[in-house]
């Protein structure tokens, strides 16, 4: 039951003068893309995780059907999205935890240092690569959702607004926590961060903003994506779950403005962190 | 060559490693300083002494209850499932699966040591919640007792099952999270509230508080039968997903 993969290093490689480094780098990325898309899509963990976590999620679905607040499919699918980004993205951070100690485990780093693919290629490829495969099976896991609301409420255009607040909520949650667990984990042990991230999201997503300690859950920081979702599709009170904050398009825009810009230093710290091992090496 | 068994132990401790030893020590000096947040956050929004107090309990109760718990599993996980010459050892004739038995007993001890520690400190500081102390000593262990056990159980079954230690440590998150997320859904099953792992926090100790505790104790040991088992399959720790 081993997974094994054969590595093509001229897809990675594929020698460009090194005088050219934004070719090289481009190329660096889009090998590294692809090949850690497939990577992470052929892992048994992945699928194994993810299906438990639907088995559980989609065999209470039911309670999501008869709740009292909801009263058509979209206003399901606005609830449904918010369920699935208030968890998975969690099992996705996880996941992600172990993609760049991989490649030190298996050595593959020192190989990969004396080719031509530049770093920076290399590590957004990767970020990029194995988180678009990670969120696969989660898509696949909200489809069976949208298809069961749509069922229920004989309304095919649920669809389309199903698919925005996907992305709207669950695509930014899963950018935003791999991007962390990337470059944290050049720096930190893995199952530091692994236990570290766990809190994180409970105190990050679930605590009452309202009670007890300061937490960023309520703040246009919160990475489940609710603030973009109230912002951009505005579904009636107690449809979307959270704390009740107001949100409108401004502050959606500025929330996935700020989801994002804090993966993308994340990933760039993370560059440089390596690039200065590099050098001192 | 090893040759007296305190050699043997001190070179399995090495093994380890500092962080999996370290982390329930980084994990109690977290939720101790979230405890002492709570407390002077409660008093500082005009709270009184003694409900700061009953906050700063419930902290330290999660620490029993939740943070140690996920914390060992997790190490458990890791361990178990992480040794980069097992080929050789299988070799050996010294068993792989006498050496992986004495690590997770190590890592087990640990914990469970530290968590009575730990324990024992917060009722000698009288921060031990005023709901339990009705309970009996035993029930005292039994309340921290059963979701440590069962968390360092199934990290380390899940870690051999899924030959992958980062599936055991994801499904151990998610474990944790849903806990909270789907509270309601579990406390209002028959079923499910008996194997809620995180019933004490709960306001007021409901009936089956004991029973649950028996119940999630007795699917530790057998999670425990079932990485003894397993480590017995030699093949079965042979090229772990990576």
């Amino acid at each position: 039951m081993a997974v094994r993969f054969t590595i093509q290093p001229t897809r990675l490689v594929s020698s460009s003068p090194a005088s050219v480094p934004l070719i090289s780098g481009l190329r660096a990325f889009w090998g590294s893309l692809r090949y850690e898309f497939w990577m992470q899509a052929r892992r048994y963990s992945l699928w194994i995780v993810f299906a438990l976590l639907a088995a559980f999620v989609l065999r209470n679905f039911d309670s999501l059907l008869s709740d009292p607040f909801i009263t058509s499919a979209r206003q399901a699918s606005f609830r449904w999205a918010t369920l699935v980004a208030e968890f998975f993205p969690l099992g996705a951070g996880l996941l992600m935890a172990d993609r760049f100690t991989r490649d030190r485990a298996t050595h593959m780093a020192e190989l990969l240092d004396v080719t031509a693919a530049t770093p920076l290629g290399r590590l957004l490829g990767k970020y990029l690569g194995a988180t678009l495969a990670t969120l696969v099976p989660i898509f696949l896991v909200y489809l069976v959702g949208v298809v069961l609301i749509a069922a229920h409420w004989a309304d095919l255009s649920v669809f389309l607004p199903a698919l925005g607040a996907f992305a709207a909520t669950t695509v930014v949650g899963v950018l935003f926590v791999s991007a962390f667990s990337i470059a944290c984990t050049t720096v930190m042990w893995p199952l530091l961060y692994q236990f570290l991230f766990v809190g994180y999201w409970f105190w990050g997503n679930l605590l009452n903003p309202k009670v007890g300690i300061p937490t960023l859950n309520g703040t246009i920081l919160t990475p489940d994506g609710h603030f973009v979702l109230a912002g951009f599709f505005s579904p009636p009170p107690g449809v979307v779950l959270g704390y009740g904050q107001a949100s409108s398009p401004l502050i959606a825009l500025e929330s996935l403005g700020a989801l994002l810009s804090c993966a993308a230093p994340a990933v760039l710290a993370a560059w440089v962190w390596l690039r200065w091992q590099a050098a001192h090496q | 060559m090893l040759h007296s068994s305190s050699q043997r132990l001190r070179h399995e401790l090495h093994i380890l490693g500092a962080i999996n030893l370290a982390l329930p020590v980084i994990v109690a000096a977290i939720y101790l300083g979230f405890s002492i947040l709570v407390y002077y956050s409660a008093r500082h929004n005009g709270g009184t002494l003694d409900y700061a107090h009953y906050q700063a309990t419930r902290g330290m109760l999660a620490l029993l209850e939740n943070g140690l718990p996920l914390a060992a599993g997790l190490a458990a996980a890791i361990l178990i499932s992480h040794d980069p010459v097992v080929e050789s050892h299988l070799t050996f004739s010294q068993s792989y699966h006498a050496t992986a038995t004495l690590r997770l007993a190590l890592i087990t001890l640990w914990t469970t040591l530290f968590t009575a520690l730990v324990a024992l400190l917060v009722a000698a500081t009288g921060f031990w919640p005023t709901a339990l102390q009705t309970l009996s000593p035993i029930e005292n262990i039994v309340l921290w007792l059963a979701p440590l056990w069962w968390f360092i159980g199934a990290g380390a079954a899940l870690a051999l099952l899924l030959r992958s230690r980062v599936a055991s440590t994801a499904i151990l998150g998610m474990v944790w999270v849903a806990q909270f997320l789907f509270k309601l859904l579990f406390l209002q099953s028959e079923i499910l509230q008996r194997v809620y792992l995180f019933l004490t926090e709960e306001d007021g100790l409901p009936s089956y508080w004991l029973a649950n505790r028996l119940i999630i104790l007795a699917i530790a040991l057998a999670l425990f039968g079932v990485t003894l088992l397993l480590l017995r399959r030699d093949e079965a720790l042979l090229g772990p997903e990576s």
